[in-house]
């Protein structure tokens, strides 16, 4: 605890305080200030700032105990792996890029179709400069 | 990010992970405050392992839904509140089941390396 400087442990601590809202209420409402207590007898004397670590740290175990904490569409135990939603998440982030991409040079190369046209030339993607062959 | 990481991994192989093994080991001496816990598992690890805060607390929050951990009481000290956790009974099988599994390996390793080290002197 750095008693020495008490200015700079209430900065630290309210640098804390916000890092904790990544925690859901609930978790928050019960655990925010025994983890606040801890948080600050690690921390180092004169400390004034989370550090990279801790702040990943936070932010990460705050993400898997609200992920952990979605009900019903998520089997009950499914909500315990965080990885598994990020991995279903992430191609899809991925797909949706993509998609984006895609769209915005087709919007471009079709500009002058009328809307219900846009469709057609889609099925000749290879005749689209840069999309086939 | 690293240790993070293999965490999560480990909790999809539904093995016990090493910062559950050590927070289960703690409170099997007695109820234990977060800072005590997480002092004594580094020393428990001979040093090795030093819990995170948000770690710790996302442990236990699995824990204590899964009935192995519970809070025991609370005090305030300094003006913090110190809220003490116990090890249930489930814990205590839970632990035993992996501390047997771990002494099962652990002596696998040990014969063969004896074994190892008979090949190489023969």
């Amino acid at each position: 605890m750095p008693a020495r400087d008490p200015a700079g442990a209430a900065v630290l601590e309210r640098r804390y305080r916000r890092l904790l809202r990544c925690y859901p209420p609930a978790h928050r409402a019960f655990h925010r200030e025994e983890m606040l207590g801890v948080l600050l007898a690690t921390a180092r004397p004169g400390q004034r700032t989370p550090g990279l670590g801790q702040t990943v740290n936070l932010a990460a175990c705050g993400l898997v105990i609200r992920v952990r904490r979605i009900p019903g569409w998520l089997a009950a135990d499914a909500g315990q792996d965080a990885l598994a939603v990020v991995s279903l998440i992430a191609p899809a982030v991925v797909f949706i890029l993509i998609a984006l991409g895609l769209g915005a040079r087709y919007a471009t190369w079709s500009a002058r179709l009328p809307f219900w046209q846009l469709r057609v030339p889609a099925r000749r993607a290879s005749a689209v400069p840069g999309l086939g062959r | 990010m690293g240790r993070w990481l293999m965490y999560v991994y480990d909790m999809k192989k539904r093995s016990m992970q090493e910062p559950t093994f050590l927070i289960l080991t703690a409170l099997a001496a007695g109820p234990q405050h977060g800072y005590g816990i997480i002092t004594d598992a580094e020393g428990i690890s001979g040093g090795v392992t030093r819990l995170q805060t948000g770690t710790l607390y996302m442990a236990l929050d699995r824990l204590r839904s899964a009935g192995l951990v519970e809070p025991d009481r609370e005090e305030i000290a300094d003006g913090r509140l110190r809220r003490y956790y116990r090890l249930t009974d489930e814990g205590a099988t839970l632990l035993g089941a992996e501390t047997e599994r771990r002494r099962a390996s652990a002596a696998v390793a040990a014969q063969r390396l004896r074994a190892r080290l008979a090949g190489g002197t023969a």
